[in-house]
């Protein structure tokens, strides 16, 4: 076994997701131990509390169109606006989709832990110690962006839009207001290593409203999605 | 698969950016950029013949260096630098491109001035391994 890479950390919905593994309609018949409809509610509402929580809830199927036919639908009805990951891979865990959405969540989650909860709890639980920074006007480490979380003007507030993400980094695009006196667009650009979010770039801009832009466009669009 | 799709869109990206910015040869450009290009970043003109005026126009020096680069679904964020525009400064820029039907079709940027490490509070670049000494003794309006 490899060595643990980081201590035990208490489970919260912030560095927990739940994994529902195909839940296939052609695969209940396998289920020998307990009735189908015990198994049917019992894997609602374990996804109905998963939800209550807001945890990140990831769901796959295996080859759906082909052999093992859809996920049965009490529990697609359950998760709505989940999308259900079909792989052609036994073990689930191979599929990176999955690791890039933890990864995902991880950063989303600390941004907005920083930025809108601005709670001083998120830099322990979801960055790491050696926390590296390459934003010019903050400098090194967690400690900074502590401090800064204090000063930061009442009206401060983050708006998170497009989030892409691949391998170990993680994307943002936003919009800050109380930074200076414009609101500034942003992307933010995590690393995640070791489940914390462990380096930071930004590039960051003063929105100029559509009005002004030189194409009449919005520098952010809520046509792009957003978390 | 996905896999092939995401690295499909970064190569598409990335040919585009060299193509265009460095390479300068905008009829190659056309086979990258949609005729019905979007643009929203706030100084470019509308459309791909606003994008590629404003290259043409750019100075000869005119460079672009790409560092990360990540897709997911029909999104691909890249990080990269442009230098020789005419200031003195470089910029950083993170671009947000929208792939459709195999061109770029719609695009979003943040630009930003890049620090040198006078101007630095992390001592980190903002872009690539190093921090840049700029040619003049101009400091720049970061």
């Amino acid at each position: 076994m490899p060595e643990q890479p980081h201590p035990y950390d208490p489970l919260t919905s912030d560095n927990t997701a739940l994994v529902l593994v195909d839940h296939q309609v052609g695969l209940m018949t396998g289920v020998r131990d307990y009735s189908t409809g015990e198994l049917k509610h019992n894997v609602v509402a374990l996804a109905k509390a998963a939800k209550a929580l807001k945890l990140p809830i990831v769901a796959t199927t295996t080859a759906r169109d082909s052999l093992w036919g859809p996920t049965f639908p009490e529990l697609v009805e359950a998760l709505p606006g989940v999308e259900i990951i079909d792989r052609s891979s036994v073990n689930a865990f191979d599929d990176e989709r999955k690791a890039a959405d933890s990864k995902k969540a991880l950063a989303v989650a600390g941004i907005k832990g920083v930025f809108i909860d601005r709670d001083p709890t998120v830099f322990d639980r979801l960055f790491s110690a050696d926390y590296r920074q390459h934003n010019p006007q903050i400098p090194n480490g967690t400690a900074a962006i502590k401090a800064l979380l204090g000063k930061l003007p009442a009206d401060f507030k983050y708006e998170p839009g497009l989030v892409v993400a691949e391998g170990d980094y993680v994307t943002i695009h936003g919009r800050y207001f109380g930074w200076g006196p414009k609101p500034m667009i942003a992307v933010d650009i995590f690393r995640v290593a070791n489940g914390k979010i462990a380096e930071h770039w930004d590039v960051m801009q003063e929105e100029v409203p559509a009005a002004q832009s030189a194409n009449g466009n919005s520098m952010l669009t809520s046509t792009q999605g957003s978390v | 698969m996905s896999q092939t799709k995401q690295d499909r869109n970064k190569a598409l990206v990335l040919e585009a950016f060299d193509t265009l910015f460095n390479k300068r040869d905008y009829i190659a450009a056309e086979r990258n950029w949609s005729p019905r290009y979007i643009q929203h970043s706030a100084h470019i003109a509308p459309g791909r013949e606003g994008l590629f005026e404003l290259v043409k126009a750019a100075p000869p020096n005119l460079k672009y260096e790409s560092g990360l680069v990540v897709a997911d679904g029909d999104y691909v964020i890249l990080h990269g630098r442009f230098s020789g525009i005419g200031l003195p400064v470089n910029w950083i820029a993170a671009d947000v491109v929208r792939i459709e039907d195999g061109f770029l079709a719609e695009h979003w940027d943040v630009i930003q001035d890049e620090a040198t490490r006078e101007q630095s509070k992390s001592g980190r670049p903002m872009f690539g391994d190093s921090l840049p000494v700029y040619a003049t003794s101009e400091k720049g309006t970061g």
